[in-house]
């Protein structure tokens, strides 16, 4: 691997992880972050396989450096980042145009919203002991809308930053002259 | 605001529970937390929590330093509480108020559920807190390591961890600096709703990225110019080697594990 992509990748993980500590909103007992943008951005840069593994990189070290959630939160963030980020990436790196990153972060968005509910009625019976029944009650207000928000909110911030950065990044040949977002 | 952050749990201390190998340490509280879920009653938890002490003890570090590892799941642990309390029905009715009711059985699982989950963070920031993060990463790349021969890079997985690792109180300073600039030129990171609070964030994101990129790139050369290249056949100055205590430590967890799973 190329020690270029090597602490290219590391350093945006060290900002996501910034992010999810600055930034947070608490959402019923979810809390929105935006520490996927830099994960989404490294997906753009380097395909889908570079995004799971970035994003297994940023719960490991937010299970280790800020408890949140415990192991159990840290699995679900590399479940709802890494098919978020991994699709993002996938259809990018297929299409490289305006639509292609539009249809990935759009599915990507949605893929997510479905395995967290999912997620959340097989797994939350079994961490929490909360019966099933009930996780189906919190899924249309709160589980549903909170993954789908942070999506599409995450994915639009994603597109402005990564417009911006599209020059620098230029100049440092990490992307090609002829691609545009 | 800077300060009211505490990055890294970790607290050194020269302890046994300090010296045990990082790799051991990961396996056990592994193990942990699987003979924890095949608990249904108090007692096994009371074994858990007196081992925990024992643990804490051995490890010269305050109890108050490792309860204040519960509190980002507070809000969780409170939230599992309630819905046990208020929506799960079952033995004597304790109290009732027109249409809500609070149940002998809603009280009992909901304690219950929230024991479990207050010992399964503190078996996991003991581990933080007696592991440096430096370690928990190469425990992590030797766990990782079988995982090579399918395709995943342990090696450069793990190489940035540790990156990422020294990185973040840097750029934490850094976007704390840009926060500021920024709301010295009039930027408001603090108010308005969800979608004006994301849209502030671009003065803030664009130039935390660009520096990034550019210490990324300077560590890139400095890493190429002394020869690193890649995981295959790299040397440590900090080699984790097995002694005899981390196989004592492994077999006292095994014992205790197959023990409270009668309970």
């Amino acid at each position: 691997m190329d020690t270029r992509k090597i602490t290219n990748i590391a350093v945006l993980a060290a900002i996501a992880l910034i992010l999810m500590i600055l930034i947070q909103i608490q959402f019923a007992f979810l809390t929105y972050e935006p520490g996927d943008i830099p994960i989404l951005i490294i997906a753009f840069l380097y395909g889908p396989a570079a995004a799971i593994g970035a994003s297994f990189i940023l719960s490991f070290l937010m299970a280790i450096f800020t408890g949140l959630g415990g192991p159990f939160g840290a699995f679900m963030h590399f479940l709802a980042t890494g098919v978020f980020t991994g699709l993002a990436g996938y259809f990018y790196h297929k299409n490289h145009s305006k639509i292609g990153a539009a249809k990935g972060l759009i599915i990507g968005s949605l893929a997510m919203t479905i395995i967290m509910v999912i997620a959340n009625l097989l797994l939350d019976p079994i961490f929490y002991g909360i019966p099933r029944a009930q996780v189906m009650n919190f899924l249309f207000p709160v589980i549903i809308p909170f993954n789908l928000t942070k999506g599409l909110l995450n994915s639009a911030i994603t597109v402005l930053v990564y417009k911006k950065l599209a020059n620098f990044l230029r100049a440092k040949s990490l992307i090609s002259s002829q691609k545009t977002i | 605001m800077l300060k009211d952050i505490t990055i890294g749990q970790y607290l050194a201390r020269d302890s046994i529970i300090h010296a045990l190998d990082a790799r051991i340490k990961i396996i056990i509280t592994t193990l942990l937390i699987i003979a924890l879920f095949t608990i249904d009653s108090f007692v096994g938890f009371g074994f858990f929590l007196a081992f925990i002490f024992v643990i804490i003890f051995l490890a010269k570090i305050s109890v108050a330093k490792v309860l204040r590892g519960l509190k980002p799941i507070l809000i969780l642990v409170l939230f599992t509480l309630l819905i046990h309390v208020f929506l799960t029905k079952g033995g004597q009715v304790l109290w009732s108020w027109k249409f809500i009711s609070i149940e002998s059985a809603g009280v009992y699982t909901g304690v219950f559920m929230v024991s479990r989950i207050l010992i399964l963070i503190l078996f996991t920031s003991l581990l933080t807190l007696t592991t440096s993060p430096l370690q928990l990463t190469d425990g992590i790349e030797y766990i990782l390591s079988p995982l090579k021969k399918v395709g995943v890079p342990a090696s450069e997985l793990s190489m940035m961890m540790t990156i990422a690792l020294r990185f973040i109180p840097t750029l934490l300073e850094e976007a704390d600096k840009i926060m500021k600039a920024q709301q010295a030129r009039g930027a408001d990171f603090e108010s308005g709703n969800l979608i004006q609070r994301a849209k502030s964030l671009i003065p803030l994101l664009v130039p935390l990225f660009i520096s990034a990129f550019r210490r990324a790139d300077d560590l890139a050369l400095a890493m190429e110019s002394r020869c690193y290249r890649g995981g295959e056949g790299r040397t440590r100055l900090h080699e984790l080697k097995y002694e005899y205590y981390d196989f004592i430590a492994l077999l006292i967890v095994v014992i205790l594990a197959v023990t409270v799973s009668f309970f």
